[in-house]
């Protein structure tokens, strides 16, 4: 059987302003959160003392070209599987929390599916439409957060708690 | 006048040749971040990145960003005159949907047309624009409550 895990909380995210949002959502975390240890799964590479362990996945999608994503995809998907898996054999995680973007949807599925929770903020930069990976993650996340009121009604189980 | 232009950890060459060809560095003291952009600025100094890119903000008069949530938000925050350059090489239409935010509210110019950069700068100076004012992430105790309901 499995060897007795670390319990954690495990941050997915992707570079630039998503990496922006979850260092805030970290700064600004009350200690009964942060007594549970954070670990990363993340395409940013910089190491981040948030964190006692960083996992490195690709980005789901290429954002300049349709042509490579569809090569960048079958890679995100298995590079994605294979690192999850390494967390759960190795970590007791206890929840999912993301700021997106895409890199979030297989990990989150599969630790929603052994009965772990989720939760996702659609990125602060999505006022009026949603994005692609968040309308994947509403269906997906036990708790799916907003950060412009006005996204409301294309999310209506949505919550609006203020902006990271 | 000091400028300082970023664009994060995208690249978006067509902001730095309309910069380099637009504004004259006999009238404009400009400083360009331009990431893993392949144009290289002639007229101006450049860089890649910088750890403190906090500094070079406070050291212009006027930022000149792409439209990527993480600059925008962190140039409202602190009332720094802005310049907003959506992305157009961008295949999602992400940054449209900020740019869109910030003209409604009145929070800073916007340029939408990089032919027009200068009149831009001219307009992001002269006019008077709303203050942003944050309304802080509140939902920790509702994360809590989630995470705690085993």
């Amino acid at each position: 059987m499995l060897k007795e895990r670390q319990k954690v909380i495990l941050m997915v995210y992707g570079k630039g302003g998503h990496a922006a949002q979850m260092t805030r959502f970290i700064e600004g975390a009350p200690v009964e959160l942060t007594d549970i240890p954070f670990i990363a799964l993340t395409d940013v590479t910089i190491r981040d003392k948030n964190f006692i362990r960083q996992f490195y996945c690709i980005e789901a999608r290429d954002k300049f070209s349709y042509m490579k994503n569809i090569i960048t995809f079958i890679l995100y998907f298995f590079w994605s599987l294979t690192q999850t898996i390494r967390i759960l054999i190795n970590y007791r995680v206890v929840s999912v929390i993301s700021t997106g973007p895409g890199i979030t949807v297989l990990p989150a599925i599969v630790c929603r599916l052994i009965g772990i929770k989720v939760i996702y903020f659609e990125s602060w930069s999505r006022v009026f439409t949603p994005s692609l990976a968040g309308k994947f993650m509403y269906h997906v996340a036990n708790l799916f957060f907003i950060q412009h009121e006005s996204l409301q009604k294309h999310y209506p189980k949505s919550r609006f708690f203020g902006r990271l | 006048m000091n400028i300082f232009v970023t664009v994060g950890h995208t690249h978006y060459d067509a902001l730095f040749k309309a910069v380099d060809q637009q504004l004259s560095p006999k009238k404009y003291n400009i400083i360009n971040q331009i990431s893993e952009g392949i144009y290289k600025p002639n007229n101006h100094q450049h860089f890649k990145y910088s750890n403190d890119i906090q500094k070079e903000i406070s050291k212009a008069d006027l930022v000149i960003t792409h439209a990527g949530a993480g600059s925008v938000f962190n140039l409202l925050e602190i009332s720094k005159p802005t310049l907003i350059v959506p992305n157009f090489d961008r295949i999602d239409n992400h940054q449209k949907d900020l740019a869109d935010f910030v003209i409604k509210n009145n929070y800073a110019c916007v340029c939408n047309d990089l032919t027009q950069l200068e009149k831009h700068v001219l307009e992001s100076m002269g006019n008077s624009f709303n203050q942003y004012k944050k309304n802080n992430f509140c939902g920790y105790e509702k994360i809590l409550e989630v995470i705690n309901d085993a």
